[in-house]
């Protein structure tokens, strides 16, 4: 309250009109086709792979990983072109789950990189008791640095990797009857923020 | 922010009224306005002064091109205590809307609309219980908000990116109204 009118003063004593705002672009959201190569399901012993008795004996089922290229890039100049200190945050990425074609899936990685930049985490996932639900959304751990620095200066590609170390036999019998290639969708969204101080 | 000066704004109104509602023998006072000014636009205005000619509550239709909105103000003027001085020099706090709306002609583009608290010094010409113009300036903070932003990119061929409707929070100055007012004695 007291610098808005310290910035009045300042305004009137040159006679002139000024403004001075934070503009806000809540959700900022890019979704991008993915699919996954089915993993190859290890033999599971003949005692274990039957409806009563396949949730007693787990398997370790080979990691399977796509790419995808975004690009969040050009909202985020917009906004750039027009703001100062400008922040920008990942607020979620979520990969669609909504046919159960991924409730073997124990955890997810998702890392991002660019041409210019090395591969770095940007969420993790781990399944809780009872599998994923219907949307996969990974916990977002990239920082808000990293955020700009990857995501606000052109096309990035995440990288989706799905690990499957403890899925029970039951899951890969299931895992067995699934097509060759595993199609979902995965949605990335930003939020971004910046102020402006202006005389008009 | 906004809810503190929508809740200061209410409760120093309701303060004020009450304090003079049955203060002295001073008749209530009605009265209508015009005038026009940002971020407001044009407003018809209808005020009432309870009692006492120091403070003035009132109400107000705008008109700011876009939309129809509202706008309310609690003014408080002490030299209008002398009413027969054809001057006077007062504070007027004031909150008001403009609901979001496209641009006339213009539906393919994002909806605009504002929320905003004045905080005015004003001249008043005439006297306060008679005929008087107004002239009022100061800062203004203002939270505007959009709507449909995301007919932008439709319209450009962007397919698989969504954009939220950006809003924008800050302070303006300075910003004014100028207009009359007709006090009536009932």
């Amino acid at each position: 309250m007291k610098n808005i009118f310290i910035f009045a003063i300042a305004c009137a004593m040159f006679s002139m009109a000024c403004a001075t705002a934070t503009i806000t672009e809540p959700s900022s959201c890019e979704e991008q086709s993915v699919s996954f190569s089915t993993p190859a399901v290890p033999t599971i012993p003949s005692q274990f792979d039957s409806v009563a008795t396949c949730s007693m004996y787990s398997v370790n089922i080979p990691d399977v990983s796509t790419t995808t290229t975004v690009d969040l890039s050009d909202a985020i100049s917009k906004l750039n072109k027009v703001a100062d200190n400008l922040s920008v945050a990942v607020q979620s990425v979520a990969i669609d789950n909504s046919n159960g074609e991924f409730n073997w899936v124990d955890s997810v990685s998702v890392g991002v990189s660019t041409n210019n930049l090395p591969m770095i985490p940007i969420a993790n996932y781990t399944a809780p008791t009872g599998g994923p639900g219907e949307t996969i959304q990974p916990d977002v751990v990239i920082s808000a640095a990293d955020s700009i620095k990857y995501l606000g200066n052109g096309p990035a590609t995440l990288t989706v990797v799905l690990h499957a170390q403890n899925a029970t036999a039951c899951q890969a019998m299931v895992l067995k009857t699934m097509p060759s290639t595993l199609s979902s969708s995965a949605n990335l969204c930003v939020s971004a923020s910046g102020t402006v101080s202006k005389s008009l | 922010m906004k809810k503190f000066f929508v809740v200061a704004f209410t409760l120093l109104s309701m303060m004020a009224v009450s304090a003079v509602a049955a203060a002295d023998d001073h008749p209530v006072r009605i009265g209508a306005g015009l005038d026009v000014g940002l971020p407001s636009g044009g407003a018809l205005e209808v005020t009432l002064h309870p009692k006492a000619d120091w403070v003035r509550v009132s109400a107000a239709l705008t008109y700011n091109y876009l939309s129809f909105g509202g706008r309310a103000s609690l003014q408080l003027d002490p030299m209008a205590l002398l009413p027969k001085l054809p001057i006077g020099v007062y504070a007027d706090v004031q909150g008001g809307f403009s609901p979001e709306a496209s641009i006339p002609g213009h539906s393919d583009l994002p909806q605009v609309g504002y929320d905003y608290l004045n905080l005015y010094g004003a001249l008043r010409f005439g006297t306060a219980r008679g005929f008087h113009w107004n002239l009022m300036a100061g800062p203004t903070y203002m939270h505007i908000s959009t709507n449909n932003f995301q007919s932008v990119l439709s319209n450009s061929g962007a397919s698989g990116l969504k954009i939220g409707n950006p809003t924008v929070d800050g302070w303006i100055v300075p910003t004014f109204i100028t207009g009359f007012e007709i006090p009536i004695t009932l």
